[in-house]
C-alpha cells in the first residue's frame, strides 16, 4: 500500500471512529428501549399485557378517547348494574365476566341474573361466576328482555317468554312478568362509578405503539426508521473498522 | 391498572346446539355438575388453574357425555365441545374461536388427533402435534380435552 492510500483510509478510519462512537451514544437509550419492548412484546400472554389498562388522562387524550360516564342502571334487590359500550359495573365492581350491552338484572337470595341479546350471565351474591349460558342453548334465539314470573327468572324474546328455576330447564311463561328496566343513576351510584370510569389502552398496545414509533404520531414511524438505519450504519462501520485493523495488523507483521 | 377486556371477533365454526343434534339422535335435558373444591382442584391439576365457574351443564345419552368448555387460548376463550365415551374422547370441535391468530385448531387434521385419547396420568395418552403459529391454542384445546376426560370420571 504506498502512502498516499494509506493517510486516506487512516483518515476514513478516524473519520468513522468518531462517527461510530457518536452515533452509538445518540441512539443507546433507544437501542435499550427497543430490547426492552421487544422482550416484553415478545411474552405479552406470560406478562398479561393485553388486559393491563393504562388509564391515564395523557393517554385518553393522546388515543382519542371520551370519557363517557353512564347514565343508567339496572336495580335489583340491594344489587345494581351499570354500564358503558366498553364495560359494565355491578355493585360498583368491574365485572368479571365481560357482557358488552347488558339488558337487565335480575336477583334472588341465591342468585344474579344478568342477560345481553346473547348471553345470560349467572353470579353469586359476590359477583362470581355460576353459569354462562349462550342463546344457542335456550329456548330463544335472542333476549330482549329479563324479568321475574311464572315462579322463576324470565328470559323473553319478541314473540315467547320462558321461565326457569334453575337456569337449566325451561318452560313456557304466560303468566305476568316484573321486567327489569333501567333506571336513571343515583347520585350514590354515579359517586361510586365515576372514578372508576377511566378510558385506556391496553398495555400491549401502548408498548407497541411506542416500539414502532407510532404512538408520536404520522411521523413516529419515520424516527424509528432513521434509528433503524442508524443501527445499519453503525453494524457497517463496526465492521469495516475491524476489518481494516485486522489488515494492519497484518501488514505490521 | 385496572383489568381491560377488549372485544372480540367471534367465529362460530359450529353452533353448540348443532354441535348436541349432531352427537346425540334426539338432544337430551342438561345435566349438571357443580364444580365443588375438591373437583376443582382435579381440574386445576390438569387445567393449571380452576374453571372460571361454579357449574357446568352437561348432556348425557346413549351411553356418553358431552361437554362444551371456554379456556383461554391467548386473549379470549376458545368454546370447544367434547363428547366423550367410555373414558375415551369420541369427538373433539372447536365451537367458537376468539382469538385473532391460530384458528387452525378447528381443521379436521388436528382434531382426529384427540379421537380415542385418554388420561394417563394428568395427560393425554395420545400424542397431539403442535400447529406453527398456533401453539398457545394447540395448548387450550389439550386442556379442555383432559379436563373433559376428568369431569366425565367425576360425572359417572
Amino acid at each position: 500500500m504506498n502512502p498516499h492510500t494509506r493517510s486516506r483510509a487512516r483518515r476514513i478510519s478516524l473519520l468513522l471512529h468518531r462517527w461510530h462512537r457518536r452515533i452509538g451514544v445518540m441512539i443507546s437509550v433507544f437501542i435499550i428501549w427497543m430490547a426492552v419492548s421487544g422482550w416484553l412484546l415478545n411474552h405479552t400472554a406470560f406478562l398479561d399485557l393485553a388486559h393491563r389498562s393504562v388509564t391515564t388522562h395523557l393517554i385518553a387524550l393522546r388515543y382519542g378517547l371520551n370519557e363517557a360516564l353512564p347514565t343508567q342502571a339496572f336495580n335489583a334487590d340491594k344489587h345494581w348494574l351499570t354500564f358503558t359500550d366498553e364495560s359494565a359495573w355491578l355493585d360498583g365492581k368491574l365485572l368479571s365476566t365481560p357482557l358488552p350491552q347488558p339488558l337487565g338484572l335480575i336477583a334472588d337470595a341465591k342468585t344474579i341474573y344478568i342477560a345481553n341479546a346473547s348471553t345470560l350471565l349467572l353470579l353469586n351474591d359476590n359477583g362470581a361466576l355460576i353459569d354462562s349460558e349462550s342463546t344457542n342453548l335456550l329456548p330463544i334465539p335472542v333476549i330482549t328482555r329479563i324479568g321475574f314470573g311464572c315462579n322463576g327468572i324470565v328470559i323473553a324474546d319478541r314473540q315467547k317468554q320462558f321461565a326457569s328455576s334453575d337456569g337449566v330447564n325451561w318452560e313456557m311463561c304466560e303468566g305476568d312478568v316484573q321486567w327489569s328496566n333501567a333506571q336513571p343513576l343515583t347520585e350514590y351510584q354515579l359517586a361510586i362509578i365515576k372514578p372508576l370510569v377511566q378510558p385506556g389502552v391496553s398495555l400491549e398496545r401502548l408498548i407497541q405503539d411506542l416500539h414502532s414509533g407510532r404512538f408520536f404520531g404520522a411521523w413516529g414511524p419515520f424516527v424509528v426508521d432513521a434509528i433503524g438505519l442508524a443501527f445499519v450504519l453503525l453494524a457497517l462501520s463496526g465492521l469495516w473498522m475491524f476489518s481494516h485493523q485486522r489488515k494492519q495488523r497484518a501488514h505490521r507483521h | 391498572m385496572t383489568v381491560l377486556r377488549c372485544a372480540s371477533a367471534d367465529t362460530v365454526y359450529l353452533a353448540p346446539d348443532d354441535f348436541l343434534h349432531q352427537t346425540f339422535s334426539e338432544t337430551p335435558q342438561p345435566s349438571v355438575l357443580w364444580l365443588d373444591q375438591a373437583i376443582q382442584t382435579k381440574l386445576t391439576a390438569v387445567l393449571g388453574h380452576p374453571y372460571p365457574q361454579a357449574r357446568l351443564r352437561y348432556w348425557r345419552a346413549q351411553g356418553k357425555t358431552a361437554w362444551m368448555l371456554d379456556e383461554i387460548g391467548k386473549e379470549y376463550p376458545i368454546t370447544a365441545g367434547f363428547v366423550v365415551s367410555d373414558n375415551h374422547i369420541e369427538r373433539a370441535q372447536v365451537l367458537i374461536y376468539r382469538e385473532s391468530r391460530g384458528d387452525e385448531i378447528h381443521l379436521p387434521a388436528f382434531l382426529r388427533q384427540f379421537i380415542g385419547s385418554s388420561l394417563d396420568g394428568e395427560r393425554l395418552s395420545n400424542k397431539i402435534d403442535g400447529i406453527t403459529g398456533a401453539t398457545l391454542s394447540v395448548n387450550a384445546m389439550q386442556r379442555m380435552a383432559r379436563a373433559a376426560l376428568v369431569l366425565n370420571q367425576l360425572a359417572q
